[in-house]
């Protein structure tokens, strides 16, 4: 729950403070064109070039560098880093909405009971931030399942088919190879999916309504 | 809202939150520098400050690499489906809310349904489709393809904005001799300004940035949108770093100042967005 602490933090100050501003700036790659995003990261796990090794060559460990992307062991991580990196902010304001909604005055008979901050977090903050827990849950998964953009952007699916997503997949499939069949039977696949997900996290979370 | 003040740490907690920034600050400013350098001088040296600043870079990508000539492109696919979708979608949300007809929950139901269809398991049918019409490679297609996906968030956020109207002022607007669409032309839309504001962000960020559909749609170099043109300006330059990074900084600056100056409408907007949706 490291988003959830981060997001916790930002809640004590006033919007528009520091953490306010702070809170902008990690929101800001969401709004960026991918490709873009997918273009600048390739500079980054540039082989020669790139900050990455370059980084590793500095601090002397030159063992780990590598051809980030073309290493078919690190290339799905490198992309799910970009990812987590481009829309961490998203999912943190979501959180940080969810806890600004809730009423302080919970929070203030919380700590006259004697509650420690973790206590507080655990037993007020967690359970009243549920439905957004869930939103959240939902849109990475969704969202990891339509996952293109990126992928085509930094990989293009390679190093043979290591980073192969399956819209990426439907997209070779059926627009490159112009197997129209096969892309229709994936598509189906994808959106069964995509309903089977949404449909059992919904279930995960099911919550009582709460009144306050 | 003062939990746990005993245990706080400011200089900690700034010094974490500066940590957590750097990532974010750092390779931005690590591309616009080097987009000033020649690409010899970038293999030689990335880290460096240019010697000499290499502003040709910028007008070879946005001439010669047809980067302003697929910004055009973004701005005319955008700004159509944009004003389609807006219109289509009031007017879709104030019948489905504010008058009385029999089949006017289903139709909302419709909507909610189509919100849950990714958009990647429609894109063969609908290419299909409009082969069929000769609406393939073609800015229009994309203009109604992004509506129309746009559609179902954008109705149901209006269509609650709507419902908390009070049904008094359209009678008092009705008892003054107003109009239907008068009433919805006058009075509904200029009361909604903050809601459509939001779909409009909402939209716009997601319209802006789609790659996917316009990969698939678009083949002609001429009428490509912003990130399908970056792709094919990667795919020419491939080992020409410099006119690259340019390009790169050229997609990502314009998004950026938007951002700072509507960053909390636009915060506020996608949030609205993801959180009704």
């Amino acid at each position: 729950m490291r988003r959830g602490g981060e997001s916790a933090e930002i809640r004590k100050k006033e919007p528009g403070g520091l953490f306010g501003q702070a809170a902008g700036l990690f929101f800001s790659p969401a709004v960026i064109s991918s490709v873009a995003v997918g273009l600048m990261w390739s500079f980054i796990f540039h082989p020669t070039i790139g900050l990455l090794n370059q980084l590793l060559h500095f601090a002397g460990l030159e063992s780990l560098a590598r051809q980030w992307l073309l290493d078919p062991k690190t290339a799905l991580w490198a992309i799910a880093f970009v990812t987590s990196w481009q829309y961490a902010g998203y999912s943190m304001v979501l959180f940080l909405a969810g806890i600004q909604n809730i009423p302080p005055n919970i929070f203030e008979s919380a700590k006259i009971d004697g509650a420690g901050p973790l206590a507080v977090i655990r037993h007020i903050t967690l359970p009243m931030i549920k439905p957004i827990i869930k939103v959240n849950t939902i849109l990475i998964t969704v969202g990891s399942l339509k996952f293109f953009d990126l992928v085509y952007a930094m990989t293009g699916g390679g190093p043979v088919h290591r980073t192969e997503v399956l819209a990426s997949h439907i997209y070779t499939r059926s627009f490159q190879y112009f197997e129209y069949g096969y892309g229709n039977a994936l598509s189906i696949i994808l959106l069964l999916i995509c309903l089977l997900c949404t449909v059992v996290i919904n279930m995960a979370f099911v919550t009582e309504e709460l009144e306050y | 809202m003062n939990i746990g003040r005993k245990t706080d740490a400011p200089l900690l907690k700034h010094a974490l939150l500066a940590l957590f920034a750097i990532p974010y600050v750092y390779p931005i400013f690590w591309l616009l520098v080097n987009s000033f350098k020649t690409t010899e001088e970038i293999f030689r040296d990335p880290w460096g400050l240019p010697r000499q600043f290499q502003w040709s870079n910028y007008p070879e990508a946005w001439v010669t690499g047809k980067i302003g000539h697929y910004f055009l492109n973004s701005v005319l696919v955008t700004g159509g489906a944009l004003a389609v979708l807006i219109l289509l979608a009031s007017m879709a949300a104030f019948a489905i809310a504010r008058m009385r007809w029999r089949l006017s929950g289903v139709v909302l139901g419709l909507f909610t349904i189509g919100m849950m269809i990714p958009i990647h398991a429609t894109l063969l049918p609908l290419f299909m489709f409009f082969s069929r019409l000769s609406l393939t490679n073609s800015r229009l297609a994309l203009v109604f393809l992004y509506a129309a996906f746009g559609l179902p968030v954008a109705i149901l956020i209006l269509a609650n904005f709507f419902r908390s109207f009070p049904r008094e002022i359209e009678e008092a607007a009705a008892m003054d001799g107003c109009s239907m669409a008068m009433l919805f032309w006058k009075i509904t839309l200029p009361m909604s300004r903050a809601a459509l504001f939001t779909v409009l962000i909402f939209s716009f960020m997601n319209i802006w940035n789609e790659l996917l559909v316009a990969l698939v749609f678009i083949s002609d170099v001429d009428r490509m949108t912003l990130p399908v043109g970056l792709m094919n300006f990667k795919g020419q330059y491939a080992t020409n770093y410099a006119p690259l990074l340019a390009a790169t900084i050229l997609v990502i600056i314009p998004g950026i100042i938007v951002y700072s100056m509507f960053n909390n409408r636009i915060i506020e907007g996608m949030t609205a967005g993801a959180l009704k949706g």
